[in-house]
């Protein structure tokens, strides 16, 4: 045994060591190891107390409501705040007050408010990876299409960059329409013929295939040679197969090729001032965005540069009062002060001559409104002694009145002549 | 008198040292901020998935920047990059990433007329049910959490790297200053909040998607009961939660 | 579709594993095989390894002793590297890599004690002061030496031996399989990884020690064990095959099968591990030893000089041959993207920390402490010309 002593010395030594092995690993295993899985289970925890940088943009809208609503109604309704002024985290605790905000200082705080890299075009460049249904532009080819010379004129020029197409309807509410495609989805330019005379071309669809009156009439008017459906009826592709359209008719969105500006060319496209073009500013107010309609057209196909014959609807001469009262300047545009008095003044409208009398009759059937503007109701009973015209019927029925008011009422317009063509 | 004193000054000593010891730890010592954790069994309701819809992306790179402020990603290191792929006409693939996208793409890789079909294809990563990753860390110091997260856990990684080579999808790295592994936690500390992670929500065009695939009327359930989507390395066996509707056959 | 952009994911710019990783594999597997040839001894008792096996030993220990350097010099963490044995993910190939290594340690240092116990004991009764007391410590207080001591010594040598063999393939094996199982990577994914580790782990040990044992014999103009050196050659000659052919069979293997892998890693062959690999690891470390080992173990040379000196030769170019092999294997698989469509790049720098001066010395290390150990316990007899 004696002989084996040392081999029983290593082996304890070995097993001694060992043993320290274990206790070690049972004080320095970090604890909650092993609690839900082979990982530190405090890891979890502590993940969750990292600290939040981007913000999303209901923190924005918070205290920026006003562009919070005009941002959400329009095409960049999707793109956060971040995106273009910064993670926002120090402005936010910075205006937040508190603790945290002391170690801000106002410079790390303010957020930029122009966006850095190389502008718009960042994400409007036209790239051919970039889907075709996504609004992109050579910039040299968009500046020659809307007559602008010089290329270093910032897209916000004409687009705010919280609104920059004006829609009437938020992208979301917008009609759900089948996918249409334009021909520059796959050439490089808009070809010729249409893809109806080309043999084997893939069937598409064309707005003309459902809307052909529209198209008919569109294709008559003006706007036809230069834009396409798709410039104005803004397209938003969700899926493979369907997309929403915006119908359109906003006055800003018109004004965006029509206003004049320094930077764009004077005469093309044909250019307005405005808000001048029609009177004041505070023209467009929410239920009149559609302005440009109420004198060029109907509908926004038949747009014509021509005023339309009578822009104003047929009560007009009654309902023009509160307008006139508050929009006077827009009459300007058109009428004149002699256009006014023709029915506004004092003394009479030329129309009532000696002959008037005869001619008032077929005059006051049609248009009683128009009398009224300057009589009273019942201003017919003054002479008539009965309201005026006669009701429906009264052919047939006038036996009571008649008898209750006597002939003599009858005979303040007619002869007796008058009564034997029936009696 | 000498010893009593003596003895009654070492007390006073002792006492006074382990009152200010004792002291000290409580003035000093930081409150750590009260944020409110989520518990192991609140955890379990939530299986966090995400789609890239490589039919929207438009390249912009907000994802790759808000990804990089948020989580302190390192110079040269991409929790989440874009690639572009352009097909041309003679069927030659071309294939970029300028610096992961974070500045964007300048303008078209290969000649523009000659390109048939060109897309980006966002990438991040999968947060794989069956996650190589997982399986290769010797410490365990990479974990999936109780709602299905692929995370690393930054104080017990001892920076070794298999899981950086056990990735296929080469979303992991080693991040030089800390010295351990690093990747995208799927923005952890937002979605336990509630909030999108970073890049879900800088992208201007809903490309990405996440949300809770154990909740039926989620937003993500819908989009994938709806639309047609691919995996990318199937055939791997990773099992990832990372859809790719419009994935073409030529990404990797 | 053919890819004209050379195209990598952003995140492998850099690559993880530096040539630390090329040197532990290579380090171990000549561990591995140093000790598998003293094992040869002890088990299977052939006499003619006699001269060797301690020398093999204690080579597989001076190794070991420097193993787990380049390792932890590559570590981003190396002070938590103790959570590989307190937290073990034993689902992970490398979390078995703490315990393995120290119990293939305690085999071979148990071995060396018992083995070298007699030389002990008897310094110990030479020597006096503070060096007595040394000898002591490392007797752990028994100098007892008799023939019952021997005998039982040598029992649990050969029980330490036999049982060590596996240990040692799974100490190497393992980094084979390591490699070998990582899907993602398309040059590493091959279920005959551990196996190749494994044999080309004993050509480096049967290469090292050859080399070792002529050039010590060389220096010290002492004459050299001729029969020894004769099966060590011929088993190197056979192991060599072995090892190069199961790395070609990996190689045509893929190529035949042509899946998706083929197309990217025979650019890899062709572009970046040209010279690496064709040239230098097939080409050159392969060929031109297995020509020169052919003939030495197949004619009859007359003349020794010529014949060690082609041996010697051929086992310094084997040593090349598997430090090349883990290079191509390491650093080629991490050229190659998981993009499939292109290549990055790496060479070490000459100061960096995990760079070319490291390397260099930590190969070198071992050698000089196998130096020292020679001048406390001499390895080789005192038999000269």
């Amino acid at each position: 045994m004696r002989d084996r002593k040392h081999i029983v010395t290593i082996f304890s030594l070995i097993v001694f060591v060992i043993i320290i092995g274990v206790i070690a690993r049972l004080i320095l295993k970090p604890d909650s190891f092993g609690e839900h899985g082979q990982y530190r289970w405090n890891a979890v925890s502590e993940l969750q107390k990292q600290e939040i940088v981007n913000q999303n943009i209901s923190t924005c809208a918070k205290c920026h409501d006003d562009i919070y609503q005009l941002h959400e109604k329009d095409a960049h309704f999707s793109v956060p705040c971040v995106d273009c002024h910064g993670a926002g985290n120090l402005h936010v605790l910075f205006h937040e007050g508190g603790d945290s905000a002391k170690q801000i200082t106002k410079e790390q705080a303010a957020l930029p408010k122009e966006y850095k890299l190389e502008g718009c075009l960042f994400c409007h460049k036209k790239l051919k990876a970039r889907p075709s249904d996504f609004p992109q532009i050579n910039q040299e080819d968009h500046y020659k299409f809307l007559n602008v010379p010089d290329l270093k004129t910032k897209c916000i020029e004409c687009h705010s960059p919280h609104q920059p197409v004006f829609m009437l309807t938020a992208v979301r509410e917008a009609r759900i329409h089948p996918i249409v495609y334009r021909c520059t989805e796959c050439h490089d330019k808009k070809p010729e013929q249409s893809f109806k005379e080309v043999a084997g071309h893939p069937a598409i669809f064309e707005c003309n295939d459902c809307h052909p009156k529209i198209v008919k009439s569109f294709n008559e008017r003006p706007h036809h040679k230069y834009i396409e459906c798709r410039t104005c009826h803004l397209y938003h592709k969700e899926n493979e197969t369907t997309g929403r359209i915006y119908k359109n008719g906003n006055a800003r969105f018109c004004l965006l090729c029509h206003e004049k500006k320094p930077f764009k060319d004077e005469n093309y496209p044909p250019k307005i001032e405005w808000p001048s073009h029609v009177g004041n500013s505070n023209i467009i107010t929410k239920s009149d965005e559609k302005i440009c309609l109420n004198c060029h057209a109907d509908r926004i196909h038949d747009m014509d540069v021509k005023i339309r014959a009578n822009p104003h609807s047929s009560d007009w001469v009654s309902t023009h009062k509160n307008f006139a009262k508050v929009q006077l300047t827009v009459c300007q545009g058109c009428h004149t002060s002699n256009d006014c008095s023709s029915c506004h003044s004092k003394t009479k409208p030329v129309s009532h001559n000696q002959n008037w009398r005869k001619q008032h009759p077929s005059f006051g059937a049609k248009n009683q409104s128009t009398c009224e503007m300057c009589h009273k109701k019942d201003a017919c009973m003054n002479c008539h002694k009965l309201s005026m015209p006669h009701p429906k019927g009264f052919e047939d029925n006038h036996k009571e009145v008649a008898t209750q008011k006597g002939k003599a009422v009858c005979m303040n317009c007619h002869k007796e002549e008058f009564c034997k063509q029936c009696h | 008198m000498e010893k009593i004193e003596r003895r009654q000054f070492i007390k006073l000593g002792l006492f006074s040292t382990a009152g200010i010891l004792v002291g000290s730890f409580f003035a000093f010592a930081k409150t750590e901020k009260d944020i409110e954790v989520n518990s192991y069994e609140d955890l379990l309701k939530f299986d966090w998935g995400y789609i890239v819809d490589t039919t929207r992306c438009i390249g912009c790179g907000s994802c790759v920047r808000a990804c990089k402020v948020e989580n302190e990603v390192p110079e040269g290191y991409f929790r989440t990059w874009v690639e572009r792929f352009e097909i041309t006409k003679d069927e030659t693939v071309y294939v970029d990433s300028p610096k992961g996208a974070i500045e964007g793409f300048n303008r078209d890789n290969a000649q523009t007329a000659e390109i048939v079909k060109a897309f980006f294809v966002p990438k991040l990563c999968n947060h794989c049910y069956d996650a190589p990753c997982i399986q290769v860390c010797p410490v365990g110091a990479s974990y999936r959490s109780p709602d299905k997260v692929v995370l690393v856990d930054k104080e017990h990684c001892v920076g070794c790297g298999y899981c950086v080579q056990a990735c296929p999808y080469g979303v992991r790295y080693i991040n030089e200053e800390k010295g351990v592994a690093d990747k995208c936690t799927l923005c952890y500390h937002r979605i336990q909040k509630g909030l999108a992670p970073a890049c879900v929500n800088s992208c201007p065009r809903n490309a990405r998607i996440y949300g809770n695939l154990k909740d039926p009327n989620s937003e993500i359930n819908k989009v994938l009961h709806q639309r047609r989507y691919g995996l990318l390395k199937p055939d791997l066996g990773t099992n990832p939660k990372c859809f790719y509707i419009g994935l073409d056959k030529e990404v990797k | 579709m053919d890819t004209l952009s050379n195209y990598i994911f952003p995140n492998e710019f850099h690559i993880t594993w530096t040539v630390m990783i090329v040197l532990y594999p290579y380090i171990t597997g000549m561990v591995a095989g140093a000790f598998i040839v003293s094992s040869f001894y002890h088990v299977f008792n052939m006499e003619k390894l006699k001269t060797v096996a301690r020398f093999a030993l204690v080579s597989s220990l001076a190794f070991l002793l420097f193993a787990t350097v380049p390792l932890l010099n590559h570590l981003g963490r190396p002070e938590r590297a103790f959570y590989i044995m307190m937290t073990p993910n034993f689902s992970s190939a490398m979390s078995g890599f703490g315990f393995i290594y120290s119990f293939y340690m305690i085999i071979v240092v148990l071995e060396i004690w018992l083995s070298y116990r007699v030389e002990i004991i008897d310094k110990y009764n030479k020597s006096n002061g503070i060096v007595k007391f040394i000898y002591l410590v490392v007797l752990l207080g028994n100098a007892n030496d008799n023939e019952n001591t021997r005998r039982f010594d040598k029992r649990l040598v050969i029980a330490l031996a036999s049982f060590g063999i596996p240990v040692a393939c799974i100490l190497h094996g393992y980094v084979g399989f390591l490699f070998g199982s990582i899907k993602a990577n398309p040059w590493w994914s091959t279920p005959l990884m551990f196996i190749i580790f494994i044999f080309s782990a004993i050509v480096s040990g049967l290469a090292v020690l050859i080399f070792l044992y002529q050039f010590v014999h060389w220096m010290r103009k002492r004459s050299i064990d001729q029969d020894c050196l004769d099966l060590m050659a011929k088993w190197l000659w056979g192991f060599m095959i072995i090892a190069v052919t199961l790395e070609l069979m990996e190689v045509l293997s893929i190529s035949y099968e042509n899946t998706e892998r083929w197309a990217i890693l025979r650019q890899l062959i062709d572009g970046k591990l040209k010279l690496s690999y064709v040239y230098l690891q097939i080409g050159l470390f392969s060929i031109v030893p297995f020509i020169m080992l052919t003939i030495t173990s197949l004619s009859k040379i007359k003349n020794t000089k010529v014949k060690n000196l082609t041996i010697w030769i051929a086992s310094v170019m084997l040593l090349l041959q598997v430090l090349f092999m883990r290079w191509n294997v390491v650093i080629g698989g991490q050229l190659v993207s998981k993009s499939m469509r292109g290549f990055t790049e790496y060479f070490p720098g000459l100061w960096d920390k995990e760079g070319l001066i490291v390397s260099f010395l930590i190969i070198l290390v071992p050698f000089v402490l196998l130096y020292l150990f020679d001048k406390v316990f001499p390895f080789f007899g005192e038999k000269s010309h």
